[in-house]
């Protein structure tokens, strides 16, 4: 176990783009953070800098506050899964697992008993002497994990444990992948670009865009207040108004205008974004609406409620309708309806300033 | 889903055609000149065995032989390995261009390649003058088995390059990531990851290297200079059939010989199965150079200057001289201009007519290996089990067998009516194409082993009938592996010596006997005229080589 | 589109091939006669002219290296020859062609004029006519100081790497001089040629594959280190031909000791079994024959005609040797036996 502090990482794949720009973040000794993005922000190239397969231009790597920048990949004490799983082909499940611990030259009964373990832990316990291309692709999966952590590493980083799954399979090995990290309390890092997966196992969670860290924290404080609308975006914030700010609200032509919270000190162009969850339609006559109207553009059966879908300007999205009666029919307009204290505002183009109020 | 069931199919009429070759033009040969050996006096007689199994030189020579083919693949594999890396791993610029220029060599004839050191390394050479302008005394390399040794790493490092980068190259290098994450330095990583999934190629480099420099004749017999603790095996066969005119031991002794690079290519082709299996089609994983570390970097830079220098160096002395040798300093034409004048000089292959007949026979004899390999291609990729790599080692017998025992066994058996061919042309085409057609088979056969069988099924249950499968799926697949055997079969018959020396009439001279013949006639004219018609062959065989390059899937093995 | 840029490249192959065969030979009508020789094998080319003149026929005179290559050649060809005919046989060669059908029956009118002694070195055979005959011996390089005066000197630590000879299975003046030392120091006894041969490999005699070599790039005359080398007993009266007046006696000479028995060889030539042209290929053996090629040898390739009493130049007079031929009975088998042993001391 450990605490991994990452500093001011810079890294370039040519001499005009940068591929991973000013990267900082922590870790807390024993926590489970989710390192997310879209493909291509960077996020494998982090992780294979925390690993030290990848040198870093600038910046540094600290675990437990000793800087690894001249450790070499095999003197870190770093355990990693890889995308591709990287399994021996060559070796046998159980000399795939033991193998971290031969090169630490643990004495063989050692070895053989800690292989059990892991393979109990990972539920393989009879697959010790099957040779690893004859697993299935979920076997192969847990035959990596325990080859990660058999070592003990303080920190183990995985690089999109759950990304060749099926979506049926996926929720399930999440739950196992979470239960296994729990009951190993090691310092763990996933990368992924499914921000379900961050939710479901991650205490902590990096968000990454274009080489950059976009914020980071706790779980439920990111998710709650993104400090951009890209990082809202991600968490799946969907945005109500795209406008300019006009006497203390923000008004988009054709869709309507919503209050700015008067702490704020917004000018010029602002998305109001908010959380699907914290939204619903209503008919544009009742009181709750938040001033926000669109056409309905489809509809959809949900248990008692319907969901609609909605065309707010250009823009299209999911509420649902829980008002008494029929739904209303396609074309005709519905108001939002939303708790203003979910809302969350950015300003366009310029450095985001604040997230919403709290 | 049963994988034998669709796999099941009748393979052998596709060996007909090699057996139609490999029969009358080898194995009968063979079989006649075993036969006279072990019948002396026309009855059944173990003697002329017994005196060669009981003369302590065949086992000294037989001893010899094996330690400099292992002391050359050794050296071609610690050379290749880590140019092998580098191919594989490393972007750069020219890299395919150097990559060709590597294995140029390999399919140079080996009268040129002789010649071309005799040229750097002989008296009055490049490597002298080096050694004079820095002080130091001339050294004659003539005659040592350091020299011989350099010339076998020169043809046959390539191998190794060739085909352990083609294995690294689709290696997941993750995997040896994984290793130094678990603790693995950088050497243990490679030992206990890389290394394990190399070997299979490097065990079937290894085995293809000791077969050609265990039957390395015109590099030891040129080069050797005559120094008999030199001498190959095969050197003693041509030595006891061409001067001793002894052929019962000269049968027997490539008896031996043969079983041994039997040995040798049977390992080979078991680690090439190997190889080809782990074959999956994976994209490249290579980075480019400045991605890289210092000591990659440096590591690339010292094996593209040394491997460049070492593989240039001969070739670049030899075009020098032709253009050289017997001009009063400077450059000149001449000795290639000369080559078409044949006026007033006596007993001299037209170099002209030359090149003609070479070309003949390398358009005639690689059409035949082409059918031939191909039918055979299909009969050891289809088949399984036994008959699989019995065929496949029947089938490559041909490299196996020394070029200058085929040429005398067909001598000694076509030598009588009606079936006395002495003197006709079909008996090079035979012998070339006999030769040629393993490099067609190695060709195509990795490209047909790593074709789903299921993929030309498809089609038939689609609908095409064989002959539309044939056109429509197969040969277009086969096409690039198939034109590049064509290739590699023409250049083999382009310098093939051996076998031709023996077979050849003045009337139907190739390039090689015409250079061997000018070489051996005293003067500087002729040496210049050498000189030219190996530049000229060098040449022809490089640019065929070079589109063999353009030609090959870049990611199957095979050599 | 690959398809068909796949056939224009197959296509080019056949017609490559095909327009190459049908390039057929277009000598008009003349016949050719096709002489087989080793390579140092040279007539005066106006003779050869007037011949061709003659007879209404192309000479081709083929060269293939040396003079056992030849015949080993010519032996594997039997009966399907590559030429019509072969010149350059000799007493040392022409056992081994006994019973395999290389030659035919010739017999030339001038066959009479030459000595029997030379007829009966080759056994007074029918198949081939003797053209020439010749000597092989030490030659010294007199710019080295004093010549040995006997063949034991050789394996003497003074004359310690001086020698030079030839491999006797690629050359023949190689295997005429193991026939010499074979004919010296005999076949039994205490010291046989064997052990001679043995002192000499200790002694670190150079071997070299032909003659060329020993003598133009070995022997200290011609650039090399070692003084002497096995040549011919002319080599010394060419050395005097080739200055082309600059010399008026040779710089090399023969070491001939007294009593020692100089093995003589005597090259012949015979008309190839299966020629379609037997007629001419004997008209052509008649005209190696001839006096005026005769008196010409001496010149051309430094051997000893086989006709007597033609004029000879001056400079002949340093070829002039008094030497015993050697007495040697050979056969094919003892001629292998000898080779053999022979490779066995010096090759192994």
């Amino acid at each position: 176990m450990a605490s991994l502090v990452v500093e001011g990482l810079y890294r370039s794949f040519s001499d005009e783009v940068l591929a991973v720009e000013n990267v900082s973040f922590e870790v807390p000794d024993g926590h489970i953070a989710a390192l997310i993005g879209p493909s291509g922000a960077g996020k494998t190239s982090v992780l294979r800098m925390i690993a030290g397969l990848d040198e870093p231009n600038l910046g540094d790597v600290r675990l437990d506050g000793h800087s690894l920048r001249r450790v070499k990949p095999h003197r870190r004490g770093i355990g990693m899964m890889f995308q591709e799983l990287a399994l021996f082909p060559h070796m046998n499940v159980e000399d795939n697992v033991m193998f971290g611990l031969r090169m630490a030259k643990w004495p063989k009964p050692a070895r053989r008993e800690r292989a059990e373990e892991m393979l109990a832990l990972v539920g393989l316990t009879a697959f010790a002497t099957r040779r690893v291309d004859e697993l299935s692709g979920g076997e192969r999966q847990r035959v990596a994990l325990a080859r990660a952590l058999a070592p003990q590493p303080g920190l183990l980083l995985l690089d999109e444990p759950l990304g060749a799954i099926d979506e049926e399979r996926k929720r399930w090995l999440r739950n196992e992948l979470r239960a296994v990290l729990r009951s190993v309390q090691t310092t763990a890092l996933i990368v992924s670009h499914d921000i379900r997966d961050a939710v479901a196992i991650a205490d902590d969670v990096v968000v990454m865009d274009a080489g950059r860290v976009l914020q980071s924290g706790p779980l439920a404080t990111v998710v709650a207040y993104p400090i951009t609308a890209e990082a809202a975006a991600m968490f799946g914030y969907v945005t109500l108004i795209a406008g300019e700010v006009r006497e203390r609200g923000v008004f988009e032509q054709g869709v309507g205008s919503l209050p700015l919270p008067p702490e704020l000190r917004l000018t010029g162009r602002v998305r109001v974004m908010a959380h699907p969850s914290s939204l619903r339609a209503v008919p544009t006559s009742a009181g709750e609406s938040s001033g926000v109207t669109g056409l309905v553009s489809g509809t959809q059966p949900d248990g008692p409620t319907q969901l609609l879908k909605i065309m707010v300007g250009t823009r299209q999205l999911l509420a649902r309708w829980a008002w008494e009666g029929s739904a209303p029919s396609t074309g005709s307009q519905v108001a939002l309806a939303v708790r203003s204290d979910t809302l969350r505002f950015y300003a366009v183009s310029t450095q985001p300033v604040l997230s919403g109020a709290s | 889903m049963n994988a034998s069931w669709t796999r099941r199919r009748t393979t052998w009429p596709w060996a007909i055609p090699a057996l139609a070759l490999l029969g009358p033009f080898l194995l009968w040969p063979l079989g006649a000149m075993v036969w006279r050996a072990v019948t002396p006096d026309g009855s059944f007689s173990l003697g002329p065995l017994g005196d060669v199994v009981g003369d302590g030189y065949y086992w000294r020579r037989l001893g010899f032989t094996a330690g400099q083919a292992a002391a050359s693949t050794a050296l071609s594999v610690l050379v290749g390995l880590p140019a092998a890396y580098v191919f594989a791993r490393l972007r750069f610029p020219l890299r395919g261009f150097l990559l060709a220029l590597l294995t140029v060599p390999f399919v140079l004839p080996t009268l040129v390649v002789a010649i071309a050191f005799q040229q750097l390394v002989g008296p009055g050479g490049w490597l002298n003058d080096v050694l004079e302008a820095m002080g130091l005394d001339p050294i004659r390399p003539l005659g040592t088995l350091g020299i011989i040794l350099a010339a076998h790493v020169f043809y046959n490092v390539s191998i190794v390059i060739r085909l352990v980068a083609a294995v690294w190259r689709n290696l997941d290098p993750r995997t040896e990531e994984a290793a130094r994450l678990l603790g693995a330095g950088p050497l243990a990583a490679f030992r206990a990851v890389t290394l394990p999934a190399l070997t299979p190629a490097i065990l079937s480099a290894a085995a293809l290297v000791f077969t050609f420099t265990f039957t390395s004749f015109g590099v030891v017999l040129i080069l050797g200079a005559g120094n008999p603790d030199l001498d190959t095996l095969e050197v003693v066969v041509y030595r006891l059939a061409t001067r001793l005119v002894d052929l019962p031991a000269a049968a027997l002794v490539s008896t031996i010989q043969i079983g041994a690079t039997i040995t040798a290519l049977t390992l080979y082709s078991y680690f090439q199965r190997g190889a080809t299996r782990s074959l999956t089609l994976r994209g490249e994983r290579s980075r480019r150079l400045r991605e890289a570390g210092w000591g990659q970097r440096l590591l690339a830079f010292l094996v593209v200057v040394a491997l460049g220098v070492f593989i240039v160096a001969p070739m670049a002395a030899l075009v020098h001289s032709a253009f050289t040798v017997g001009a009063s300093d400077v450059a000149t034409l001449e000795n290639f201009t000369s080559l078409f004048d044949d006026t007033g000089r006596q007993s001299f292959i037209p170099p002209l007519d030359a090149v003609r007949w070479s070309l003949t026979f390398a358009a005639g004899s690689a059409a035949l290996a082409t059918v031939v390999g191909l039918a055979s291609a299909r009969a050891i990729a289809y088949s399984r089990g036994a008959f699989g790599a019995l065929g496949d080692g029947l089938l490559m017998l041909p490299l196996t067998v020394p070029a200058v025992v085929l040429g005398f066994g067909y001598l000694v058996t076509f030598n009588r009516d009606p079936y006395d061919l002495r003197g006709s042309l079909w008996l090079v085409f035979a012998a070339h194409a006999l030769v040629a057609y393993p490099f067609v088979v190695r060709s195509v056969l990795s490209t047909l082993r790593a074709v789903d069988p299921r993929v030309p099924e498809a089609a038939r249950m689609l609908g095409a009938s064989s002959w539309t499968v044939w056109w429509s799926v197969e040969f277009p697949i086969l096409r690039r592996p198939l034109l590049a055997g064509a290739l590699f079969a023409f250049a083999v018959s382009l310098g093939e010596f051996g076998a031709t020396v023996l077979l050849q009439r003045r009337e139907f001279a190739t390039l090689p006997i015409a250079i061997f013949d000018a070489l051996s006639k005293p003067g500087e004219a002729n040496l210049g005229h050498a000189l030219a018609m190996s530049t000229l062959l060098m040449a022809v065989t490089a640019a065929a080589f070079l589109l063999i390059e353009r030609l090959r899937y870049r990611d199957t093995t095979g050599f | 589109m690959r398809t068909i840029r796949t056939l224009i490249i197959l296509v080019c192959f056949a017609s490559v091939g095909l327009l190459v065969l049908s390039c057929g030979d277009d000598d008009g009508g003349q016949p050719t006669l096709v002489v087989l020789t080793h390579s140092s094998f040279d007539i005066d080319r106006e003779l050869v002219a007037r011949f061709e003149q003659e007879h209404h026929v192309t000479v081709d005179i083929r060269k293939g290296g040396d003079a056992n290559e030849v015949v080993n050649r010519a032996l594997l060809n039997a009966g399907n020859p590559e030429g019509d005919v072969l010149y350059g046989i000799d007493n040392l060669t022409l056992p081994r062609t006994v019973g395999k059908g290389l030659f035919e029956e010739y017999t030339s009118t001038l066959r009479d004029r030459i000595p029997s002694d030379v007829r009966a070195g080759l056994g007074d055979s029918r198949e081939v006519t003797p053209i020439d005959y010749g000597y092989v011996a030490l030659n010294f390089d007199r710019a080295k100081g004093t010549a040995p005066s006997r063949l034991e000197d050789l394996t003497n630590a003074a004359w310690r790497g001086k020698l030079v000879v030839e491999d006797p299975t690629t050359s023949s003046p190689g295997l005429q001089f193991l026939a010499t030392t074979v004919a010296q120091f005999g076949e039994t006894g205490s010291y046989t040629w064997k052990d001679y041969w043995r002192d000499l490999r200790a002694n670190d005699v150079l071997v070299v594959d032909g003659w060329d070599a020993a003598y133009n790039t070995y022997f200290s005359r011609n650039g090399g280190d070692r003084p002497v080398v096995v040549s011919y007993t002319t080599s010394p009266a060419a050395e005097v031909f080739f200055s082309e007046g600059k010399l008026s006696e040779p710089p090399t000479s023969n070491v001939i000791p007294a009593g020692t028995k100089l093995f003589r060889q005597v090259e012949a030539a015979g008309v190839l079994r299966g020629t379609k042209q037997p007629e001419l290929a004997g008209q052509f053996i008649d005209f190696l024959l001839s006096d005026d090629v005769q008196a010409h040898i001496p010149e051309t390739m430094f051997v000893y005609p086989v006709m007597p009493g033609l004029a000879t130049p001056d400079w002949w007079q340093w070829a002039k040797v008094d030497v015993q031929p050697a007495a040697l009975s050979v056969d094919g088998p003892t001629i292998e036996r000898w080779v053999r042993e022979w490779t066995d001391i010096m090759r192994r």
